[in-house]
């Protein structure tokens, strides 16, 4: 597909016709052309000249008008996944691992968790990632996109201070429904990343039940444990007060695997076992995706400019060959004895 | 320009028929009459002039009769200078044919009168007749014949005009002289000696050396065709200037070929003249 920057410019394409009419060379009168033999070589140099003549002109004005060749985008054969990254937007996820405000020794928890997940996208070329974030409401950051540049952009987009409240639920439900834009090909698979959790409403369990269902996803939870904090993994001592309200993270994590989809959750202490977490994530989602690849705009206007200098430094060269038939130098009237 | 018509003054033709015509010429006349060579013998009662009774004749006729002695008497003729006018005659490289053209014009027709000959003078180009003087005997007529020629601009294509010309001329008491640079096929030619004949004729061929042997340098040179319009452009080199060469002499031996069909040899001017040869070869012109 051609296209131009300035297609008017194509009216001026009639005078491309211009040598047909008018001779390059400066011509000798010679008489009874049609009696003097005619030579294969010549009429090729004849023809050859119009014709560079034409291509000269023809070009230039092609140039002018400025074709390119229209981008767009081209399906191909990856491997990865359709992968939609829920991340906690809570205000304890500006403290560091060890629960404090960062001082400079120590990296938040959630720059360390956009540090790590920009190495991550930025190894798996083949990947469709759309984000969200949770806090006090679920907010689609990114639908669905290949676009490299958007997705570090909108990672990069969540540095700013987090708020109070952790509607995980909702940021589940909000993110298994971005999975409805996956590619027809390819697992889909969502990783929460989050250090905590809250009581989740009944409907709004249901709903992740019927999403989680109905789209099939690969579920992982990257639990960002502060220091001191109960594991998931630990069902509490006998007689422990085990309840959604004292246990949110424990109680998300049994809601998570009663869903009957692929779940896993990775529980991690320092960015190093965050880094090991989402590498494993990384492995596990590697299959063959039917994603697309965008092709730039492509500018084809030097070309024409190529062909119209090659042309007219053809010209330049008959003109510089060019000579008269015979010198016209006339001898006097009477040959003097 | 008036200094080199003086050159033609001694140029002269000897016809090889003898002439009709009643008026006193330099040429071999077929009336009988006083002057110039002896004939023949006639009766004295046909042609009672006594005056040139032949005595011995008369004296040994077994019959007894008187026989006179007639001469020739010379007459004159009209030479008509057919001028090929085409616009070929304004393309030259070592020669200006135009500026032969018209100092042959004036050169025979100044001749002519001082032979005692009438000249008239026809320019054609193409289909028309771009010039012309009647026959005259004027003083000057050669000058004016020159002035004419020069000043006018070739035009025109093809033989056709000048064939027109030629059987439009008079068919006894001529001698015709063609002027033209003959850049036409053989045919062509065949054609006008056709509508010449068969009146004596005196070709003059203004050759140009340049156009039949073009310099072999390499490069492009563009050529285009003064009648026709017709452009072409060429790769010269040493061969193609050869293989031209070559056939341009092809060309010339073939027009030479039809002209001795006609019992004609045509006054070759090889972008000059040269008024010696020119001399000589008048005096053996077959006319």
């Amino acid at each position: 597909m051609i296209g131009f920057t300035a297609p008017f410019a194509l009216w001026a394409l009639p005078l491309a016709g211009l040598p047909l009419l008018t001779r390059w060379l400066r011509s000798s009168s010679v008489p009874r052309l049609d009696l003097r033999p005619a030579e294969g070589v010549s009429r090729a140099v004849d023809r050859g000249l119009t014709a560079a003549g034409v291509i000269a002109l023809a070009a230039l004005i092609m140039g002018l008008a400025g074709p390119y060749l229209r981008g767009g985008s081209l399906p191909y054969r990856g491997m990865g996944t359709n992968l939609v990254l829920l991340i906690d937007r809570s205000s304890s996820m500006d403290d560091t691992f060890a629960g404090r405000a960062p001082d400079g020794t120590d990296e938040s928890k959630a720059a360390a968790a956009r540090r790590i997940l920009q190495d991550f996208i930025a190894g798996r070329p083949d990947d469709r990632i759309g984000i969200a974030a949770f806090s006090t409401a679920p907010l689609q950051v990114l639908p669905m996109t290949t676009s490299r540049s958007a997705i570090a952009a909108a990672i990069t987009a969540q540095s700013e201070r987090g708020l109070s409240q952790t509607d995980v639920g909702r940021g589940l439900a909000l993110a298994m429904q971005m999975t409805r834009d996956a590619s027809a090909m390819g697992s889909r698979a969502v990783v929460l990343v989050s250090d905590g959790a809250a009581v989740i409403a009944p409907e709004v369990q249901d709903l992740v039940r019927e999403l989680a269902l109905e789209q099939q996803v690969n579920l992982y939870w990257l639990y960002l444990r502060t220091e001191g904090a109960r594991s998931i993994f630990d069902p509490g001592a006998p007689g422990e007060a085990d309840s959604p309200q004292t246990r949110p993270e424990r109680h998300l994590h049994l809601l998570l695997q009663r869903l009957g989809i692929t779940y896993r959750a990775f529980e991690a202490e320092s960015p190093e076992a965050v880094a090991q977490a989402v590498a494993e994530i990384g492995t596990l989602e590697s299959r063959p995706i039917l994603t697309e690849r965008s092709l730039p705009r492509r500018d084809l206007a030097w070309l024409c400019f190529l062909a119209a200098a090659l042309a007219a430094a053809l010209l330049t060269a008959a003109r510089a060959l060019e000579r008269p038939f015979a010198p016209r130098r006339p001898a006097p009237l009477v040959r003097q004895p | 320009m008036t200094a080199d018509l003086h050159l033609f003054d001694a140029l002269a033709w000897r016809m090889a028929q003898p002439q009709p015509g009643l008026r006193q010429g330099a040429h071999r006349g077929r009336m009988r009459g006083a002057g110039g060579a002896f004939a023949d013998l006639a009766p004295l009662l046909a042609y009672p002039d006594a005056r040139r009774l032949d005595l011995r004749r008369s004296l040994t006729d077994p019959m007894g009769g008187f026989f006179v002695r007639r001469f020739e008497r010379p007459a004159d003729i009209t030479l008509h200078v057919l001028v090929d006018a085409s616009a070929s005659l304004g393309a030259g490289a070592l020669s200006d044919r135009q500026g032969l053209a018209a100092l042959m014009a004036g050169g025979l027709a100044q001749a002519a009168r001082r032979g005692g000959d009438r000249a008239a003078v026809q320019a054609v180009g193409g289909n028309e007749i771009l010039a012309a003087l009647p026959p005259s005997r004027r003083a000057g007529i050669g000058q004016q014949a020159r002035d004419l020629i020069a000043a006018l601009i070739p035009t025109g294509s093809g033989v056709g005009g000048l064939i027109a010309a030629a059987s439009s001329l008079p068919r006894r008491r001529v001698l015709v002289a063609v002027i033209s640079d003959f850049d036409i096929s053989a045919p062509e030619l065949a054609l006008l000696l056709e509508a010449l004949s068969p009146r004596p004729v005196l070709p003059i061929w203004l050759r140009d050396s340049g156009l039949e042997e073009p310099p072999g340098d390499f490069g492009l040179a563009e050529i285009r065709d003064p009648e026709t319009g017709r452009r072409r452009t060429l790769l010269t080199s040493g061969r193609w200037a050869a293989r031209q060469a070559q056939a341009s002499l092809r060309h010339r031996q073939s027009l030479r070929a039809v002209f001795a069909g006609q019992g004609l040899r045509p006054v070759e001017i090889r972008d000059s003249i040269d008024i010696g040869d020119l001399i000589a070869t008048l005096d053996e012109a077959p006319l």
